[in-house]
C-alpha cells in the first residue's frame, strides 16, 4: 500500500480559511479569475497524482454549479425584459468565480481528511477543550447512531416501505426521528454513567495532542507558504494587469 | 438549509460569525460533564436527520428540525448545530467552513427562540395530544420561518436589491420543507410524550 504524505491537518485548515478570506475580500473579477485558474491548475496536478478523488470532486463541483445557474437566473436575468443586465452579469460573474474558487480550494486542501482529522486540526488551532470533547464525542456517536438508523431503515424497508409524498411517509419519517432521539437519550444516560465511573469530572481529552508547532518539519510550512504565495501572486498579477 | 460558500459578503460573514460566537459561548455555559453526552448525541441526531430525505416531485426535501432541537436543548443548540454543520461541511461539502458561522446562526437562533416561546406549552404535565401537536408545529414554523428570515436578511445585507430574486426563490423553496418539518415535528413531540416524556423536560 502506498502512503501519500499529506501536510499537517492544522495547516490545511488554515490554508482553506486563508483562501476563503481572500476570495471573500476580492471584488475584482480579474483577481478571482486568476485565483480560480491557479486552483484549477492545482486540481489537475493533484488529480493526476490521485485519480481516485476525481469523481467526488467533479460531482461536487457540478452540484455547486447548479446553484450558480440559479444565481444567474435570479441575479443577472431581468425577467420582465428577458435580458441580462450589465450590473447583474458583473455580480453573477463575481459570485460564480468566488463560489467555485472556495469550493474547489476546500475540496483540494481537505482531500482525504476524516472527521477525526478535523477534530484534531480544530483542537490544535485552539478550539476550547469542551468544544473539542463535544466534537470528538459527536463523531463517535454519529457512527454508533448511524448504525441504529440503518437498522431502523432496514426494518422499515422490510415492510415494503417506499418513500413517497404521502401521510405514511411523514409518519414513518417521524418514527425514525423519534427513535433516533430516544436511542440517543438512553445512550446518553449510559455514557454519563461511564464517564462518572471513570471519575471524570472534567471534559475528557479524547484526542492525542497535536505535534508541537516548533517540531513541524519545514516542508509542512512550505505548503502553507505556497498557498499564501499563490493568493498574493493572483492579487498582485491582477493589479498589474489592471494598470497596464 | 445551507448557504453556499462565496455568496455572502465579508462584513456579513464576520457579523454572523460574531453572533454565533456569542451564542456558542452562552451554550457552552450549559455544557457540563453531565450534559456533554446529551449534546454529543444530539449533534449526531441533527447530523443524521439531515440525511433523511422525502421525495417531493422531481427532487427531494431533507429534514431540518432545528425547531425541535431547540425545543429540547435551548442554548445548547448553538454548539450542537455548529458541530453538526462542521461535520456536514467536511463529509458532504454542505455549506463550507468560512460560512459556518452564518449557517449556524440561521439555524440555531430560531432554535433558541423556540425553546423560550414553545417550551412553556409543554410545562404542565400531562399535556394533551392537541397541545403536543401544536408545540411541534410551532417549533417547526418558528424554526424554518426564522431560518428563512435570517438567511434573507444576510443575503439582502450582501447584495441589497440585486438579491431580491434569489431571496424569493430560496424562500419559496422552503415551503415544502416547512410543511414536512411541521408534520414530522408535531408527530415526534407526541411520540416522545408517549414513549419518553422526560425527553421534553431536559
Amino acid at each position: 500500500m502506498s502512503h501519500h504524505h499529506r501536510p499537517d491537518r492544522r495547516l490545511r485548515l488554515v490554508a482553506v480559511l486563508l483562501v476563503s478570506v481572500a476570495a471573500s475580500f476580492a471584488s475584482s473579477t480579474l483577481t478571482l479569475s486568476l485565483m480560480l485558474a491557479l486552483a484549477l491548475i492545482s486540481s489537475v496536478i493533484l488529480l493526476s497524482v490521485r485519480p481516485n478523488n476525481s469523481f467526488r470532486l467533479i460531482r461536487r463541483m457540478l452540484v455547486v454549479n447548479m446553484f450558480v445557474v440559479l444565481i444567474w437566473l435570479t441575479v443577472a436575468l431581468d425577467w420582465r425584459s428577458m435580458t441580462f443586465t450589465p450590473s447583474g452579469i458583473t455580480l453573477a460573474t463575481q459570485l460564480s468565480l468566488r463560489i467555485n474558487l472556495i469550493t474547489l480550494a476546500s475540496l483540494l486542501l481537505l482531500t482525504g481528511m476524516t472527521a477525526l482529522d478535523l477534530a484534531r486540526a480544530a483542537s490544535g488551532l485552539g478550539l476550547p477543550r469542551a468544544l473539542g470533547s463535544l466534537l470528538t464525542m459527536s463523531i463517535r456517536q454519529i457512527a454508533l447512531l448511524g448504525e441504529t438508523q440503518q437498522k431502523i431503515q432496514l426494518a422499515i424497508r422490510a415492510r415494503a416501505y417506499r418513500p413517497r409524498i404521502h401521510w405514511h411517509t411523514i409518519r414513518v419519517s417521524a418514527q425514525q426521528v423519534a427513535w433516533l432521539i430516544i436511542h440517543a437519550l438512553l445512550r446518553a444516560q449510559r455514557t454519563e454513567l461511564g464517564l462518572k465511573a471513570r471519575g471524570l469530572d472534567t471534559f475528557p481529552v479524547l484526542l492525542r495532542p497535536a505535534q508541537p508547532w516548533r517540531l513541524l518539519p519545514r516542508s509542512e510550512w512550505y505548503f502553507l507558504a505556497g498557498t499564501a504565495l499563490a493568493v498574493i501572486t493572483a492579487i498582485a498579477a491582477a493589479e498589474i494587469l489592471k494598470r497596464s | 438549509m445551507h448557504l453556499a460558500e462565496g455568496v455572502l459578503g465579508f462584513p456579513t460573514l464576520i457579523t454572523a460569525a460574531a453572533c454565533t460566537a456569542v451564542g456558542v459561548t452562552i451554550g457552552m455555559r450549559r455544557l457540563t460533564t453531565r450534559t456533554l453526552p446529551i449534546a454529543a448525541l444530539f449533534a449526531a441526531v441533527f447530523f443524521l436527520i439531515g440525511t433523511i430525505h422525502i421525495p417531493v416531485g422531481l427532487g427531494s426535501v431533507h429534514l431540518v428540525l432545528n425547531g425541535l432541537i431547540g425545543l429540547l436543548l435551548g442554548w445548547l443548540a448553538f454548539p450542537v448545530i455548529l458541530i453538526a454543520l462542521s461535520l456536514q461541511a467536511l463529509l458532504f461539502s454542505f455549506g463550507g467552513f468560512f460560512v459556518l458561522g452564518a449557517n449556524t446562526l440561521l439555524l440555531a437562533a430560531p432554535a433558541v427562540l423556540v425553546h423560550y416561546t414553545v417550551r412553556p406549552l409543554l410545562k404542565t404535565q400531562p399535556t394533551s395530544s392537541n397541545r403536543q401537536l401544536l408545540a411541534g408545529s410551532m417549533a417547526a414554523t418558528i424554526g424554518i420561518g426564522g431560518a428563512t428570515l435570517i438567511a434573507a436578511l444576510m443575503l439582502w445585507s450582501t447584495g441589497q436589491d440585486a438579491f431580491n430574486g434569489l431571496i424569493g426563490v430560496l424562500a419559496a423553496a422552503q415551503l415544502p420543507v416547512w410543511l414536512i418539518d411541521t408534520a414530522v415535528s408535531a408527530l415526534v413531540v407526541t411520540m416522545l410524550a408517549r414513549a419518553l416524556p422526560e425527553a421534553l423536560s431536559l
